[in-house]
């Protein structure tokens, strides 16, 4: 089935985000309380957060290990988006670890309804990363 | 002539980020060559990027060190928007910075063609703080 852009454009919340293993257990990517956002804008650019539910940093004085643990729980980049059948290509241009930039991330999306599924390569290449968006209620 | 939400919806390039002092002097906080996004959906959300243009992180061995690096050099936030006469307030959902969650920033916009400049000021009630966009 084949998407429109319409379908996309606006913005999702994140309801589910995990790595379908080889013996068929998942791997929740950010915890049992993970949380996000991923926005479509009609002219053409898209930006994704993910991250854990349980984020803390001391306010002022943060450590560079406080610093380092803030940064290995969030997820974030924005670029430009394509459509392609049922594809979304998102095409990086920032992104908060920097060697993403300049890479593309496609995402095949059974969408249904009020929820669209992403499914693509998890970041070993080897397994499948599931990720579930909601629109907003 | 008051804010409309047209005039915000979509994405748009940063072009300058500087701070200045209250003689008038300016700093830029991530450089002259800072880069950056901000985008504004109808369906009420935003989400901002602003960054160093030179970011370098080894892939896969990277040590806390330059991890804090990384996450001192780019600033993210995302949420919900609203207008509120020349102003566009932002009430933040998502942040790199933990902190951010829950706080409301308020930006004073002023539209000056493809661009607008938002300002506002600094903690401290004396620096102020202006970010010009440009249509992508």
């Amino acid at each position: 089935m084949s998407l429109n852009r319409e379908d996309l454009i606006g913005a999702w919340t994140l309801e589910g985000s995990y790595i379908e293993n080889a013996d068929g257990t998942r791997s929740p990517t950010w915890g049992d309380d993970p949380k996000g956002i991923i926005m479509y804008t009609a002219d053409g650019y898209m930006t994704a957060i993910t991250r854990r539910g349980d984020r803390t940093l001391p306010a002022g004085e943060a450590s560079a290990d406080d610093k380092a643990t803030a940064f290995d729980s969030y997820l974030n980049y924005a670029g430009r988006w394509t459509l392609s059948g049922n594809t979304v290509t998102h095409h990086i241009e920032h992104a908060l670890d920097p060697n993403d930039v300049g890479r593309s991330r496609d995402r095949t999306i059974d969408h249904q309804g009020d929820r669209m599924v992403f499914s693509g390569l998890s970041g070993d290449g080897k397994r499948n990363a599931v990720i579930i968006w909601r629109r907003p209620r | 002539m008051s804010l409309s939400p047209n005039d915000l919806h979509g994405a748009w390039t940063l072009d300058e980020w500087f701070v200045e002092d209250s003689e008038g002097g300016r700093t830029a906080p991530f450089g002259r060559d800072a880069k950056g996004v901000i985008m504004y959906t109808e369906d009420g959300n935003m989400t901002a990027i602003v960054r160093t243009a030179e970011r370098f992180l080894p892939a896969g061995s990277a040590t806390e060190t330059q991890k804090a690096e990384a996450y001192s050099t780019y600033f993210n936030y995302a949420g919900t928007w609203r207008i509120d006469g020349d102003s566009v307030i932002h009430k933040i959902e998502h942040a790199l910075d933990p902190n951010l969650v829950g706080a409301e920033m308020a930006r004073l916009v002023e539209r000056k063609g493809d661009r607008m400049v938002f300002s506002g000021t600094m903690a401290d009630g004396k620096t102020k703080n202006v970010i010009i966009w440009k249509r992508r």
